[in-house]
């Protein structure tokens, strides 16, 4: 069977809806990080497999695939430090009971 | 080999994703990602996106993981680590899931269907060899790659176009007898379709990347070239679909071969198991030509593949070592501080 375009899309598709499964039932804040990280992944992956199949888009792809990495590597940095001092301040990290910011 | 390679790949990368989801364990999520985010950049290898697989595992398996897994280490203390997820919840977000995929499958695949109609090459770009004027080259708008394609080029291709016709209009109007005339009109035909032609290589020379650049070799033509006359003589409409589906048949045949010749196209997944692959550099040194070849991958995976290691094993250390000096203040969960 070979490998096309759809093959890479539905990878992606699935790495996109086990990311929002991951930020909607995860309780834990870190939980839906992990979740956001791996929306992230499913659409690079659309991105560059459109790059490598399209060539007229081959540049713009992989540039943008670039940018959403950066993106989620801040991404992370600041949710962390939000997450991390909401601990300090809530001692919990359930979104759940996360009602107010400041303590 | 590629397709066994990516089927490999997409493997790993889904069960891992799904286990991040399904996982109650917020330590074993972050490890279910590490996989995930791991083997999407063997995806983005295998699609050929060599340096956006690397920046992908520095950045994002070296360096988002790392805060991530800091930011585990930090909480999972007590209660945080399982942290129960009620039935409801998974039922609805389930059906929302199911429902998302389907759409997203669905979409995925009715693409190729518009795009097909909206870029319907000529005949001339499918099969890659000029049949007939102007088509699916700089000339034609469809072409994918005109947008790329400087002013001048194309005004320089429309003089030069212009110029054949202009001088075997004289020629055609001065023939004396018809069968000239036609001998002529196929002749000028020609003339164009190998300006076309030059034009097209040139375009992709230029434009396309190398490793997608399929090469229009002689063989090729000879298929084409064999089929065109006997498509023309074929007798019946049914015939010629016939021969024309044959035609395209071997072409493939001709394609695949050549794909797994060269030395990009095909074996650019086998750089993952250390082949070296990449265009092949021509240097001269000291007047003795010396073809050396780009193949950084495989080292560069052994890195990672430590950077990983190095990466679990922390984590490892980390747990172990404070589930013996738990503190007395956490063991009675978040009520029991003050």
């Amino acid at each position: 069977m070979t490998v096309g375009l759809e093959h890479y899309l539905f990878l992606g598709a699935l790495l996109f809806v086990c990311g929002a499964l991951c930020m909607a039932t995860k309780r834990n804040a870190i939980g839906v990080l992990i979740g956001v990280e791996l929306v992230l992944n499913g659409a690079s992956i659309n991105l560059i497999a459109f790059s490598h199949y399209n060539p007229a888009f081959e540049i713009e792809g992989m540039i943008f695939t670039l940018f959403v990495i950066v993106l989620a590597a801040g991404e992370a940095a600041v949710a962390l430090a939000i997450v991390l001092n909401f601990y300090n301040n809530h001692t919990t990290v359930d979104v759940d009971t996360a009602e107010e910011l400041k303590g | 080999m590629q397709e066994i390679l990516f089927w490999v790949i997409a493997l790993l990368t889904s069960v891992s994703a799904i286990a991040t989801v399904v996982t109650q364990n917020i330590v074993r999520a972050a490890t279910w990602l590490l996989f995930a985010l791991a083997g999407t950049s063997g995806i983005f290898f295998l699609l050929g996106a060599d340096l956006v697989g690397a920046i992908q595992l520095l950045v994002y398996v070296g360096g988002t993981l790392v805060l991530v897994v800091f930011g585990v280490m930090l909480t999972a203390q007590g209660p945080f680590i399982n942290m129960k997820t009620s039935g409801a919840e998974y039922a609805v977000s389930t059906i929302v899931g199911a429902t998302l995929m389907t759409v997203l499958v669905l979409a995925a695949l009715s693409l190729r269907k518009p795009a097909d109609e909206q870029y319907t090459l000529s005949e001339e770009y499918r099969l890659g060899v000029p049949l007939a004027e102007g088509s699916g080259t700089l000339g034609d708008p469809r072409h994918p790659l005109v947008k790329y394609a400087p002013k001048e080029r194309l005004i320089k291709l429309k003089l030069e176009r212009e110029e054949v016709k202009r001088s075997f209009k004289e020629k055609i109007e001065k023939a004396t007898s018809e069968e000239t005339q036609a001998e002529l009109i196929e002749e000028r035909d020609r003339a164009l379709g190998r300006l076309a032609y030059e034009d097209r290589m040139h375009t992709l020379a230029a434009y396309a990347p190398t490793d997608r650049l399929v090469k229009l070799t002689p063989q090729r033509l000879k298929v084409v070239r064999d089929y065109k006359k006997k498509i023309e003589d074929a007798p019946s409409a049914e015939a010629k679909a016939e021969l024309a589906e044959e035609r395209d048949l071997a072409l493939r045949r001709v394609t695949n071969r050549e794909a797994a010749t060269s030395p990009y196209t095909m074996a650019i997944g086998q750089g993952l198991l250390g082949r070296p692959v990449g265009p092949a550099h021509v240097e001269v040194v000291d007047g003795v030509r010396k073809v050396t070849r780009t193949h950084y991958l495989f080292p560069f995976e052994i890195v990672s593949v430590h950077l990983l290691v190095v990466l679990i094993g922390a984590a490892y250390l980390a747990r172990a070592k404070r589930r013996k000096t738990q503190s007395p203040l956490i063991a009675g969960g978040p009520e029991a501080r003050p």
